[in-house]
């Protein structure tokens, strides 16, 4: 059961308590400082971001966010459930710290996809449309960064933390929307020292303008080309940012990497709000190993074990800076996992109705959406969240217009998006 | 499946012996003819395509040029400073036609096409069991493209490979489609779809292809033929009794399907028996590979394409139309297939016909600026079109640009693993798109610093090491021999006259104490330049 705050629990005061009471004391020296822009504009006023923390593999709700306990043998978890912030929502017990933060998302319990495979279901969570044949659609993040004006710091607008090597998040909008790949968040970034005197590399440069020229004759037209200057431009900019500290959490103080966890999640997840704060749009971080066919009790309590800390330091975190007012939070995977323990005591691909946690940025926190059938029987869900609704509802929060038509590359006008934002989600 | 890890490895150890006494069939190679009827033929199709599309060809590139492309394509690496000397020296007439025999000839270009065909046929991913060990599939192909076997052999043997991965390597190729102990009949379905027959079976799996003549049954059929196969300790054995179990979004549960060929059954007899033949891989394999079935060498000689020229007649590589359906391309496909299946499969015949026709020996710029008919020039191949290196062939060129020497690769074994272990963290942080290497991708950002500020141009390049910087430093008898020995040994050319005015003040400016570092940065920027990252 969760632990309850006692009149005075300095382990149960959040960061947001410490920063009031710190503020009212004259004490606000005492906290981590805050980034310029942050502390420029705070709350409501900032420019909103999303913070997508990527559940790769499928994570089981039944294990997680809709236990179903005293469900019949077979279907329910065997894992224990605990009360949350949310009354009347219990989740499994491997997650007592996100228990505390629950009330500042809202749960979930009704995602329905069509997608029973990985590379399927990715695409359709990801992107909010099924794979086709003919047309790569954008991630929800390249839209973002396509969409939303840009903030101007000299970082990439959308990136990825421990994400997979090979994709393609700009699709139709063109690669210049895809991601920037960070493979070990936490530490210097990797690669943009160029390890020589500032007079060497300006020579480096004043040549390779020259080199570039040459090789362009000809081929001014060349698509290859054009996306090779582009790339080596952003990469010089890269190298030449002032806000490259960003990526390292070594600054932040040893409770705070504590709280997050000393795993790489849980780094990514510290440099998630880091980048946020600086004006960042959009920061994904992946967490493997959700894909529990075999033995799902182990992997599902192994992965909570990395996930509870992270993200609810995250929202907390997110919350102490005034930050979580405009930051959407989303954890989510390509699918949930089959109500039916298999002959290998794990769980299969479950589309049919899955769980995730979404909040802030001006989403509606401590709701419970929807409900799955405790016996296992009916797939359908009450109130059932389409993935292009779940999209729609972030897409409406931060502002874009999702069922505008952008036309891609051969000509086509694609809605951005052709679900409806969840009403419960967005009223305050 | 623990228990059989350990018996797994003592087998895949001694394994190797086993192999190594096995004999591969092979086709002598020999140098093109001059006058060799197909690559007429094929420069006839070219210009009959070129004529057809109202495009006018390009003139040609010069023959370093050609020879960069020669290198790149066969070994996957630009040349060295060594072989462009060897090659100004020969005075053959027609010497790029001796140089791509003699590249062929070489075990880079079997070790090189081993490891891009193994991309096609398992991707780049890792192992989910003991019985599989990528390497060894690995040596298999590049002992079968050493030998010059013929290629429908190489095929057959692949696709009813069964016994043990450790004895017979091309059981590999099963192996790696398994998962969750299990052999995932649906990915080496598709596997088999994509290399052999060059389709995408991947729609059929659970309904009628609508963009081909593909169906669910056929797809299903095909399975039928995997279904069979399944691990029985640490061999791969096969029960005619099995059934493909489609997934429960594909057919009702409780449905199966039996191995079953798609069409042209009479493909898959076998004509050394009088019998009908039985449905098991070894009729799939005959009925791949028949000499009718045109989808396989339609699908090889694709592949072969895209690798020489950074993109296939027919794009997607592993998505070719029905045979019969028009291209563009189709005359320059139909010869390199009649090619191919006259000469019995021979991979070293066809690339020599490939690299010897007109195409090849386009330059690849050109004075359009109107995007549709650049694109139009491209699509007839009336220019060489420009590609970007891949992981692979980025690293072994940052490599080879350590040394004005040919590289033969590391010959102990701790230095062998050493740049095997380099090789693969470049390609990790590069980002290897293992089987989609063949889709267009630009260079990314990370791409960019990492060629910029990587470990591996730092290995290469570092003024303080005695490094190529440091030999040109000291050995050029002149500054004009210094910085074309930087150009030759980067881009496989000379500089003209603008890059001689920016860079030879630099050179000729600077003192004993800083000329390392001029030289060290001329070799940075050259490298980092979009000429040497490009196949051109």
């Amino acid at each position: 059961m969760r632990r309850r705050p006692g009149p005075f629990d300095w382990q149960q005061l959040s960061r947001r308590d410490a920063l009031r009471i710190s503020v009212a004391g004259g004490l606000s020296f005492l906290l981590p400082p805050l980034g310029v822009r942050a502390r420029e504009e705070r709350g409501t006023g900032r420019a909103k971001s999303l913070i997508l923390l990527w559940m790769n593999g499928g994570q089981s709700q039944l294990e997680s966010w809709d236990p179903h306990p005293g469900g019949p043998a077979g279907i329910s978890t065997s894992l224990g459930t605990i009360s949350t912030s949310i009354p009347g929502v219990e989740i499994a017990e491997s997650y007592p710290q996100m228990a505390e933060q629950l009330h500042r998302v809202s749960v979930i319990r009704s995602l329905v996809s069509q997608e029973t495979s990985h590379e399927r279901g990715r695409h359709a969570v990801r992107t909010g449309h099924r794979q086709l044949r003919h047309v790569v659609h954008p991630t929800l993040g390249a839209i973002l960064a396509h969409q939303l004006p840009t903030v101007e710091v000299a970082l990439p607008p959308y990136l990825s933390l421990l994400g997979p090597p090979r994709s393609y998040e700009g699709g139709h909008l063109g690669h210049q929307y895809d991601a920037f790949k960070v493979h070990q968040p936490g530490g210097a970034l990797k690669n943009v020292d160029a390890g020589v005197s500032s007079e060497r590399l300006a020579r480096r440069r004043k040549n390779l303008a020259v080199l570039t020229n040459s090789f362009r004759r000809g081929r001014e037209a060349a698509a290859e080309v054009k996306t090779y200057e582009r790339a080596v431009d952003r990469a010089q900019q890269l190298m030449d940012s002032r806000q490259l500290d960003v990526f390292r959490i070594d600054t932040e103080s040893q409770a705070t990497r504590a709280a997050y966890g000393s795993h790489e999640f849980g780094r990514g997840c510290l440099v998630a709000r880091r980048l946020v704060e600086r004006g960042v749009r959009v920061v994904e971080v992946s967490l493997n190993g959700w894909d529990s066919h075999v033995d799902n009790l182990t992997k599902q309590r192994g992965r909570a074990k990395v996930l509870d800390p992270a993200m609810s330091a995250l929202i907390d975190d997110l919350a102490a800076r005034d930050l979580l007012q405009s930051t959407v939070v989303l954890c989510v995977g390509e699918f949930g996992r089959t109500p039916t323990i298999n002959k290998n005591e794990g769980r299969d691909h479950w589309p049919h109705a899955f769980s995730c946690l979404v909040g802030g940025g001006g989403i509606a926190g401590g709701r419970r959406i929807g409900a799955t059938d405790p016996t296992g029987q009916s797939r359908a869900p009450s109130d059932p969240v389409s993935i292009p609704d779940l999209h729609a509802t972030i897409l409406a929060t931060l502002g874009v217009e999702y069922g505008k038509r952008l036309q891609t590359p051969t000509g086509r006008r694609l809605a951005i998006c052709t679900g409806s934002p969840v009403a419960q989600l967005l009223a305050e | 499946m623990k228990q059989w890890g350990f018996l797994a490895v003592v087998i895949m150890a001694t394994g190797a012996v086993v192999w190594g006494s096995r004999s591969a069939a092979s086709i002598t190679s020999r140098p093109l003819d001059a006058g060799d009827a197909h690559l007429e033929q094929l420069d006839a199709a070219c210009v009959e395509i070129w004529l057809r599309g109202g495009v006018e060809p390009v003139g040609e590139a010069d023959e370093l040029t050609v020879l960069r492309r020669l290198t790149l394509g066969l070994h996957g690496v630009i040349p060295s400073l060594a072989q462009i000397r060897e090659f100004e020296a020969d005075r053959r007439p027609d010497r790029l036609r001796h140089w791509a025999h003699a590249l062929l000839e070489d075990r880079k270009f079997a070790d090189y096409f081993a490891e891009r065909f193994a991309r096609a046929l398992v991707d780049t991913l890792g192992a989910e069991t003991d019985l599989y060990d990528r390497s060894r599939l690995v040596t298999y192909l590049a002992d079968r493209f050493d030998a010059n076997a013929p290629f429908d052999e190489t095929a057959r043997q692949l696709i009813s490979a069964s016994g043990s991965p450790a004895v017979r390597p091309e059981v590999n190729f099963v192996t790696a489609a398994i998962s969750e102990d299990q052999l995932n009949v649906e990915m080496i379905t598709r596997r088999m779809g994509r290399a052999f027959l060059g389709q995408r079976l991947d729609c059929a799996r659970c309904h009628d292809d609508p963009y081909s003549s593909w169906r669910q049954d056929g797809f299903e059929g095909l399975a039928g033929y995997f279904a069979q196969a399944s691990l029985e300790g640490i061999v791969v054995r096969d029960d005619a009794t099995r059934k493909y179990t489609p997934t429960p979004d594909a057919r009702p549960e409780g449905e199966t399907a039996s191995a079953c060929l798609p069409f042209e059954p009479q493909w898959g007899a076998d004509s050394n028996s009088d019998d009908d033949a039985s449905a098991d891989r070894e009729q799939l394999a005959r009925w791949i590979t028949h000499g009718e079935n045109r989808r396989f060498p339609r699908a090889i000689v694709n592949r072969l394409w895209a690798i020489v020229y950074g993109r296939p007649l027919s794009s997607p590589v592993d998505n070719l139309p029905d045979p019969d359906v028009p291209l563009v391309l189709s005359p320059l496909l139909d010869v390199l297939e009649q090619a191919f299946v006259a000469s019995g499969y021979d991979v070293k015949y066809v690339l020599q016909v490939m690299v010897a026709s007109r195409p090849f020996r386009l330059a690849s710029r050109y004075d359009l600026r109107d995007e549709g008919e650049i694109d139009k020039l491209l699509r007839h191949f009336a220019a060489f079109p420009i590609s970007r290196l891949l992981p692979c062939e980025a690293f072994a060129s940052l490599r080879q640009t350590a040394s004005v020497n040919t590289l033969v690769g590391q010959v102990d074994p701790v230095g062998r693993f050493l740049e095997e272990a380099a090789a693969r963290e470049y390609g990790r942080e590069y980002g290897d798109f293992g089987c989609d290497e063949l889709e267009p991708a630009p260079v990314t950002t990370e791409q960019a610093l990492l060629q910029m500020n990587g470990q591996a141009i730092r290995d290469s390049l570092d003024a303080d090491t005695v490094g190529l910087a440091n030999q040109l430093a000291y050995l050029s008898s002149s500054d004009e021999r210094c910085l074309e020995a930087c150009y030759l040994v980067c881009l496989a050319r000379r500089p003209d006259r603008t890059e001689q005015k920016h860079f030879l003040p630099q050179l000729q400016q600077a003192d004993s104490a800083t000329r390392v570092e001029v030289i060290a940065d001329t070799l940075w920027s050259l490298v980092n330049s979009p000429e040497f990252v490009h196949n051109r």
